[in-house]
């Protein structure tokens, strides 16, 4: 009896010893198909990220060696008036072009979501723009806007909407507005693209449903796609937000925080303090202020976008 | 060799004239000057700064003081020249004594003028302006011929060209823009509020063209091509830049006073060779050749071009021409100020200076915006 209980006790544990090593064996073939991914995360994000943690501690010269200076840089940060009047601008910017980016990519996605003879075309003319890099088309649009050789303002003047010269980006106002026009018209497409996929994935027969039980087009919006596209939304959200936050290329090439100051963008102050003033160390300083501050904002989305039930 | 875009027309044929004659070769890369500063910047981190290094010259004591130059004087001193050259170039490149680059290029602010236009308006072009307010008088008469025509031009909207064509104004009116050690502003004084009053007041009348506020600077010289503008204060440069036509032939006068007088920014860039330069003296071979009479005259001069030596800005190019005359006259009654941190207060779009000189300029109240807005500007100018 004896025997034959021992048997299987080892068979097992041989079994198991198997299993295990072929456990390990994955485990390390899988980490070799992740290492490349791995090495360029930790190359091009983990170090630069810590060596900017550093740099934020110390005294950081262009030339010459960095002295321990914490939390110097940190009390600086709190004392910059650029950056501090940049905060509630860039929050500005954040809330309206998000509200553009959801409202308009949702509108164009609706647009072009059933297959019509000639959607193709639309679909390809809206997704256009986000072809054409950011720098590249805040240019195109700083062309378009300039007072003596750009199109717009005879455009606009011809039409009578206009009169005299178009000061696109001479007042504040008017260089916030050309500003979020250009960033509006370079992401529409590519919110339109995500919201389709997402309105593509919700099934025909909830539709369906939706249309038996009496439901017109606004409730069935309202309580049938926009539910449904809540990941998808939560993305786009996520994504205009994060971007607009950390704004900096339309307001660079556009109106380089101007006029008078009035379009600084939390990044632009930052890029002053480093490639201005050469200060590094207070610019790593807003930039590790900036990313607590993106982290604490996506988690926040992440969980109030949660469904309800696993809060 | 690093020089930015506004320079190069002037280093290229300087430094092919020096690579068709010599063995050595220096190899000039060209950077936007909007981005000179940051360029600058990543490459002093990196450890990848060039030998030579030009720099608009109001950046130098920045420079000087990251230690991004190295010391010159030596072999500075020992040209025959020294001091003939741009002496307010010179001071922005020297620091406690020590050399640490040399003059490469002078431009100095003045008031150019469409000879045609000015007859139209019944103005006799030949006559000096007597005043700021002259000019004043003057530019109402041109843009009194219409719409299209502006009286007076000038970048307004980079504080950086405004202190180039304004301080000159205050300097002439008897006042001072900065303290001599450039650690201070003063442009809240009377001289500098009377200066930048009259000019809002030209603004205001339309004399000074609605357009002026948004002009930063890159479409100034295709406005005043179109032979429309009047009077346009600015760079030398514009002798370069515009092509004279039936319509549009270009004269030259000083800056005036408010009550006469007449001034001038003598701008323009430094160069010197960075602290990490392996050849050195080839370097130097260079930079002393491009300050010899074969760079100053046979380049800079033949091409109408200052020259940033004193004892040759009379010479046979610039003798032809009454305009470089007067020029050259201008960078020697003329001033350059000097502060550690001119460039971050004055050049830089976000340093507070442009949106206190704009409100001085185009606002309601000229005394307040001066008054004001100068803490932020001192404030500026003596951050250590």
């Amino acid at each position: 009896m004896a025997t034959t209980a021992v048997v299987p006790v080892a068979r097992r544990a041989r079994r198991e010893a198997f299993a295990t090593r072929r456990r390990r064996r994955e485990a390390l073939v899988g980490l070799l198909y992740a290492l490349p991914a791995i090495l360029v995360i930790v190359i091009l994000f983990i170090v630069p990220l810590i060596l900017a943690f550093w740099m934020s501690l110390n005294d950081w010269p262009l030339i010459g060696t960095p002295s321990f200076n914490a939390p110097a840089n940190y009390a600086a940060v709190g004392q910059n008036k650029l950056f501090l009047g940049s905060i509630l601008f860039t929050v500005k910017y954040t809330v309206v072009v998000t509200v553009i980016f959801v409202v308009a990519g949702l509108a164009l996605a609706l647009l072009v979501q059933n297959t019509r003879p000639g959607v193709g075309l639309f679909r390809t003319a809206f997704l256009l723009p986000a072809a054409v890099g950011l720098a590249s088309s805040s240019l195109l649009f700083y062309a378009l806007y300039n007072n003596d050789f750009g199109p717009l303002a005879d455009i606009l003047r011809a039409l009578g909407l206009a009169h005299g010269p178009v000061d696109f980006l001479g007042t504040p106002n008017g260089a916030f507005v050309s500003t979020v026009v250009m960033v509006s018209w370079r992401f529409a497409g590519f919110n339109m693209i995500i919201l389709l996929t997402g309105l593509q994935a919700i099934p025909l027969e909830v539709y369906e449903a939706a249309r038996t039980d009496g439901a017109g087009w606004w409730k069935t919006l309202w309580h049938v796609t926009l539910p449904l596209l809540k990941p998808t939304l939560l993305l786009i959200l996520i994504l205009g937000v994060t971007g607009s936050l950390l704004a900096f290329e339309p307001f660079y090439v556009l109106t380089q925080g101007g006029p008078s100051n009035s379009t600084v963008t939390m990044v632009i102050a930052m890029f002053r303090e480093a490639f201005t003033l050469f200060n590094l160390g207070h610019a790593a300083a807003i930039a590790m202020v900036l990313l607590a501050v993106l982290v604490a904002i996506n988690a926040a989305q992440l969980y109030f976008f949660r469904d309800k039930e696993s809060k | 060799m690093w020089v930015r875009a506004a320079t190069a027309s002037q280093s290229q044929p300087l430094v092919d004239a020096y690579n068709a004659t010599h063995k050595n070769k220096v190899e000039l890369t060209v950077v936007p000057t909007d981005n000179y500063l940051q360029k600058v910047g990543v490459a002093a981190g990196a450890r990848q700064l060039p030998c030579l290094m030009a720099s608009d010259a109001v950046y130098m004591p920045n420079f000087i003081s990251k230690n991004l130059y190295m010391d010159i004087s030596s072999r500075v001193n020992s040209l025959g020249f020294k001091n003939k050259l741009a002496q307010g170039l010179m001071k922005l490149a020297t620091k406690d004594g020590k050399v640490y680059g040399v003059p490469h290029s002078v431009s100095v602010s003045a008031i150019f003028q469409n000879d045609v236009l000015l007859k139209q308006a019944g103005i006799d072009p030949s006559e000096k302006l007597s005043s700021l307010q002259d000019l004043a008088k003057n530019a109402a008469k041109v843009a009194a011929l219409g719409p299209d025509y502006s009286g007076l031009y000038f970048t307004g909207n980079n504080a950086g060209s405004i202190s180039f064509t304004h301080f000159p104004a205050i300097w002439a009116s008897g006042g001072e823009a900065l303290s001599k050690d450039g650690s201070k502003s003063l442009l809240n004084s009377a001289a500098s509020v009377k200066v930048f009053s009259l000019f809002d007041q030209m603004y205001k009348s339309g004399a000074i063209p609605k357009t002026v506020p948004s002009e930063s600077g890159a479409t100034r010289n295709d406005v005043f091509a179109t032979g429309k503008v009047g009077y346009m204060m600015a760079s030398n440069s514009v002798l370069q830049a515009v092509t004279e036509n039936d319509s549009l032939k270009v004269g030259v006068q000083p800056i005036p006073g408010i009550n006469g007088g007449q001034s001038a920014y003598v701008g323009g860039d430094d160069i010197g060779i960075t602290t990490g330069c392996k050849n050195t003296d080839t370097a130097w071979d260079f930079l002393k050749w491009s300050l010899s009479e074969k760079g100053q005259v046979d380049v800079y001069a033949k091409m109408n071009q200052l020259t940033v030596r004193s004892d040759l800005a009379s010479n046979q190019y610039s003798k032809a021409d009454a305009r470089m005359v007067e020029l050259n006259k201008l960078v020697s009654l003329g001033d350059t100020p000097y502060a550690m941190n001119y460039g971050q207060t004055f050049n830089d779009p976000n340093g507070p200076a442009l949106s206190v000189l704009r409100g001085a300029l185009f606002g309601d109240d000229t005394a307040n915006a001066l008054k004001s807005g100068n803490p932020s500007i001192n404030a500026s100018l003596a951050t250590q």
